[in-house]
């Protein structure tokens, strides 16, 4: 008996690629030929084994990351955390030292590193209760699904982003980045809620020769950009947007005066105030103190007293830094630092004013060097923090 | 072998995001299919070694293309078959009739525990796939262990889906009939 059919159906069966029709033909042809009952089974067992040895790839891996190397890719020795401790921003030399092989990387498109670095900061936060984690699980979440690459953080977490183009995004706690698919490739635009630091490549398209710029989107400011590392920190609830520029040049563009470009030079402060229609805190509670600053204004970048931090970009550093602010607004950055939630049992204790800088302390500890340095009350249950006078 | 939703996820977070531990991933699991395969042509694990990693290169290098590919697998193993045969064209070599190819499966092995086969039927089984001619015990290898769809195979190989069909059924009967045959002297004893 001729059971080539039937050999050519089982086959198609074992490789996933049998038809429902030929599924069905199969079916009649062991019913008329029950012996191959047997031997189906046996193929069928067979089918399904898998190799005995587990195959340590990771010695072959690392001969071939020497090739790599040695054919001049783009490496990070350290996989990147996801958790930043320490080192979370590279000294800008070593970000220039890098230029090279991002050249080789993308031969087609010109790009360097320009010596800038801008800060663009919402300085006063209320509650970020607009901000939902979209995964709780993972410290930060990259969803790719239809036009849009979105990139969130939960509270407490920070992540590192490389963008396609070579830029780099470090991307604070309870934040949101999201840009299209065909990002870089004549234009640059990302949507930010929270705070980023960028790191920006300069590109010279390969069509037109000339800078592809790069804008960053904020509910209140344009931030355009070409060549440049910075800070946009713009979460939902905040009273201010701040743009703070280090090195190099920015243009930032208002929504609200379409008119108006403001150019910063380096270390200078721009700071808008939101407008009514920002989304603001859910709690009424919260004191709306409205000063008398103007909408728009331009100051200087500031230090930290005693030992001269850039307050602006501590964060960058895993440095939570205060400078004579609130003890509402020091809440307000804990929360998201530590992902913890305060509430205030006393009005008085809600205006203290603290000073300081906290890197590797715990939330205990933090609480403890504040409660000495101006007295109050803290009760800790779970992620809730209750202060009392 | 990965189901082919989770390969393009690697493909999304190497191309991205630059995502060196997906590339790693990547590697781990196909390094040692397209190992074979390149061996098969080049017949030196070390040259087959630097096919391989030559392939893995362009993949990091060209990383933010790799999202315009749409079978990355089948990329991968057309690449290593490239890559195998410049190898052998600049060295003058001469290139091998596909009977000639050297496969070797890895995974028809004895395992009492998964077969209701005896250890002499296994081995039984085994030589009917050593005798397998090399370019079918090639396709038979490349569908059973490294997961390529018929229509994959062909592409690949260069051949028509009816030759792929025709060798699978070929090396299925084969084995097939290894283990009928000791049914039937079984039965007869």
């Amino acid at each position: 008996m001729n059971r080539d059919r039937t050999w050519l159906l089982i086959g198609k069966k074992l490789a996933g690629e049998a038809s429902a029709e030929e599924l069905q033909e199969l079916e009649g042809l062991l019913r008329s030929d029950p012996d191959m009952h047997y031997a189906l089974q046996n193929i069928t067992d067979l089918w399904s084994l898998s190799s005995p040895e587990q195959h340590n790839t990771e010695d072959a891996f690392n001969r071939h990351l020497n090739r790599l190397k040695e054919a001049g890719a783009h490496w990070e020795e350290e996989p990147e955390p996801i958790e930043m401790d320490a080192d979370f921003l590279p000294p800008a030399d070593q970000v220039t030292n890098r230029l090279p092989k991002l050249r080789r990387r993308k031969a087609f498109l010109l790009m360097g590193i320009a010596a800038a670095l801008l800060l663009i900061v919402a300085e006063i936060f209320l509650y970020n209760s607009k901000l939902k984690p979209s995964s709780p699980a993972r410290p930060f979440a990259a969803h790719h699904t239809g036009e849009k690459n979105e990139i969130t953080t939960r509270n407490g977490s920070k992540t590192k982003i490389t963008l396609p183009d070579g830029s780099k995004v470090w991307l604070n706690a309870g934040s949101k980045l999201t840009y299209n698919k065909d990002f870089g490739n004549t234009i640059r635009e990302v949507e930010l809620t929270g705070e980023a630091f960028f790191d920006v490549v300069h590109i010279n398209s390969s069509a037109h020769g000339q800078a592809v710029p790069f804008i960053i989107h904020t509910p209140q400011i344009d931030v355009h950009v070409v060549g440049t590392a910075f800070n946009v920190k713009s979460y939902p609830g905040d009273r201010q947007t701040e743009t703070s520029l280090l090195r190099g040049k920015v243009e930032v563009l208002i929504h609200s005066r379409p008119d108006e470009k403001i150019i910063l030079r380096p270390n200078e402060k721009l700071v808008v105030m939101n407008d009514e229609e920002m989304p603001r805190s859910t709690l009424p509670s919260k004191p709306t103190t409205i000063t008398n600053q103007p909408f728009v204004s331009v100051s200087k970048l500031s230090y930290t007293t005693s030992d001269s931090i850039l307050v602006e970009t501590a964060w960058v550093q895993n440095k939570l830094v205060f400078d004579n602010e609130s003890f509402t607004d020091v809440a307000a950055k804990m929360e998201r630092w530590y992902n913890v939630q305060f509430q205030f049992n006393d009005e008085q204790t809600e205006k203290l004013r603290f000073s300081g800088v906290f890197e590797n302390e715990t939330i205990e500890q933090a609480l403890t060097a504040l409660s000495i340095a101006s007295p109050f009350h803290y009760a800790i249950t779970g992620n809730k923090i209750t202060i009392t006078r | 072998m990965l189901a082919s939703p989770q390969i393009q996820e690697l493909q999304q977070r190497i191309a991205l995001y630059d995502d060196q531990s997906a590339y790693k991933e990547l590697f781990a699991l196909f390094y040692k299919s397209l190992l074979q395969f390149a061996c098969s042509y080049v017949r030196s694990p070390e040259i087959a070694e630097e096919v391989v990693s030559d392939v893995f290169i362009k993949v990091w290098k060209k990383r933010s293309g790799l999202v315009r590919i749409y079978n990355l697998k089948l990329y991968l193993f057309i690449s290593t078959k490239n890559g195998a045969l410049n190898y052998l064209r600049s060295q003058k070599k001469i290139f091998l009739q596909p009977e000639q190819y050297q496969v070797q499966l890895e995974s028809i092995w004895f395992n009492p525990e998964k077969l209701m086969l005896t250890a002499e039927m296994m081995n039984r089984v085994q030589k009917a796939i050593n005798d397998l001619p090399p370019r079918c015990r090639l396709i038979f290898k490349l569908v059973k262990e490294d997961g390529l769809k018929y229509r994959e195979v062909a592409e690949l190989l260069n051949l028509s889906l009816k030759t792929v069909e025709n060798q699978m059924t070929t090396a299925l009967r084969k084995i097939g009939s290894a283990i009928h045959f000791d049914i039937s002297t079984t039965l007869s004893s």
